[in-house]
């Protein structure tokens, strides 16, 4: 979006109001206005003086100085001496709501009234579309593409680029300080327990994700906002082998082995928090089941289970043909029992030799010189 | 002699060239084409030239479409068209009804209709005019209507523009 900004020195040009002439029905007020405007009710207030006389004051009257007249130096005061005090009249009442307005229409903008030291977080709040009346600054937009165009087109007051966009005027320093002013005595300070995600993820092991949604519909209510996930490291959860392996063949594509965490998506009931619920239900019935030990469970075999086990094996049974004193508990089993375990996770050179003098040890082969 | 046969054969031959002739010169492209017309030299929302050249045509009717977000914004900002988002056609029918209404009411043809929550904000630059009364009719009725029938809170937030005549960007 093309946007040419130019600012002016605007207090300089707007503080010093040229003085009011009246020619006819029109006054030329403003250097910025190109089109003056007609003075619409101020000549039909019959705001006299104290002698009788039409109210003319030097400068253009504002909206304040007329519902409460000054009581102004020079002349006023002088005749007031010799003249008795004449009755107070309360203009306000005598106007209408359209000679109101009508005399705001013809005061200058709060822009242009704006001093220096204005705080703007006053004058705009919150959100809101760009206003011309309150923006201070001199300001255009559009793309002039031919000579002809007339560029009056692109200035503030008629400019309808301006009010389109979204602006951030809400948005100063100024207003991001009164923010965190204001949030401030609602924060606490972090725990300092917590200063890694290590340790977050030690002490909560258990992660509840919801999602919320801003979006611009008549209804608030977005459906996808039930869903409730629920993560938790499996590692994290008091288990034993049997347990953990029945645990994660319960939870299928849930489980991923990778991370080593499980997944449980809720999204069956209409509320959140029903979800919630039915997402923690599911993980204890999953624990406690897992905690189980059924009777068939006794009987697995080689071929059930996902990791290898040795006691299983059918290498234990030959092992038992050829040895038949030798107890499980050996140390020679016991090294070649997790040098079989690991080759059937990795494979590298090292692991063959390591194997290699296991298999030596375990069968009592007196070895001949090693790499033969 | 011809007989009646190669007479009536002639008759045929000189209506079917007849009509083949007229086809040609009348179809603005010769021969038969069995694919959609591509009408590649009309384009949409291109005001067109008056004779006189005295036609002004405001900023917004003079920038064409395709020139949207670069030299000019949009005047609807909603959430509704983004990805994954429902209700696309719901909002377009409701702007459509907003501008309609506004614009028989106001006068004044473009509004900025501004979507945040569940809030609508319809803005526009009003022409500074003598009813202000009437003004404010028309926005306290224009702002309880919609409300009413949109079901959901409507603010009206018009503008009153610095000068009485919208200046014209250029005439064609």
């Amino acid at each position: 979006m093309a946007c040419n900004m130019r600012v002016c020195q605007f207090n300089n040009i707007f503080s010093s109001t040229p003085t009011l002439k009246r020619v006819g029905t029109c006054v030329p007020r403003r250097s910025v206005r190109t089109v003056p405007r007609k003075i619409g009710i101020a000549h039909k207030l019959q705001l006299k003086d104290e002698r009788g006389d039409q109210f003319k004051p030097e400068k253009k009257p504002l909206l304040r100085d007329i519902l409460a007249p000054p009581v102004g130096p020079g002349i006023i005061e002088e005749t007031r001496k010799s003249k008795p005090p004449l009755e107070k009249v309360d203009i306000a009442k005598t106007l209408t709501r359209a000679d109101v307005i009508g005399l705001m229409q013809e005061s200058p903008t709060s822009a242009e009234r704006m001093s220096n030291d204005k705080d703007w977080t006053k004058v705009w709040p919150t959100a809101a579309t760009f206003n011309w009346t309150k923006f201070p600054v001199s300001v255009t937009q559009g793309v002039k593409v031919m000579k002809r165009d007339n560029p009056r087109m692109f200035e503030k007051d008629v400019s309808l680029e301006l009010m389109k966009i979204p602006n951030f005027l809400h948005l100063t320093d100024a207003h991001l300080d009164k923010h965190c002013n204001a949030l401030q005595k609602y924060l606490s300070k972090w725990p300092s327990e917590l200063s890694s995600s290590l340790a977050i993820a030690q002490h909560f092991p258990v992660e509840i994700i919801t999602e919320d949604y801003v979006r611009s519909s008549p209804s608030i209510r977005e459906p996808k906002s039930r869903i409730v996930t629920l993560k938790v490291r499996v590692g994290s959860l008091q288990l034993n082998a049997r347990a953990r392996d029945k645990l994660i063949r319960l939870a299928k594509d849930r489980y991923n082995a990778k991370t080593d965490l499980l997944t449980i998506v809720g999204d069956r009931c209409p509320r959140r928090k029903q979800n919630e619920d039915y997402v923690k239900y599911l993980l204890t019935a999953l624990y406690m089941e897992c905690r189980k030990v059924q009777e068939w469970e006794e009987d697995v075999k080689e071929e059930d289970v996902t990791k290898y086990r040795w006691d299983l094996s059918s290498s234990r049974k030959q092992l038992k043909k050829i040895k038949p004193d030798l107890q499980d508990t050996a140390e020679e089993i016991q090294q070649y029992k997790e040098v079989l375990a690991e080759l059937h996770e990795t494979e590298s050179q090292e692991l063959y030799d390591k194997y290699r003098e296991s298999v030596i040890k375990v069968l009592g082969i007196k070895a001949a010189s090693s790499g033969s | 002699m011809r007989t009646a046969a190669e007479r009536r054969a002639m008759l045929t031959n000189s209506v079917l060239l007849a009509v083949l002739q007229r086809t040609c010169n009348t179809c603005p492209v010769r021969g038969i084409k069995t694919s959609a017309v591509y009408l590649k030299n009309r384009r949409a929302a291109i005001p067109k030239r008056s004779a006189a050249g005295n036609h002004g045509i405001l900023y917004e009717k003079a920038t064409a479409p395709h020139h949207l977000g670069v030299r000019k914004g949009w005047l609807t900002w909603n959430t509704s068209n983004l990805y994954g988002e429902s209700r696309s056609s719901e909002t377009a029918l409701e702007d459509a009804y907003i501008r309609k209404l506004l614009s028989e009411l106001m006068g004044v043809n473009d509004y900025i209709i501004k979507r945040k929550y569940n809030v609508i904000t319809v803005s526009a630059a009003i022409p500074p005019r003598k009813g202000y009364n009437l003004l404010f009719f028309q926005i306290g009725f224009a702002e309880e209507f919609l409300t009413t029938v949109l079901q959901c809170p409507v603010k009206v937030d018009f503008i009153v523009r610095g000068t009485e005549d919208l200046p014209v960007l250029r005439y064609i």
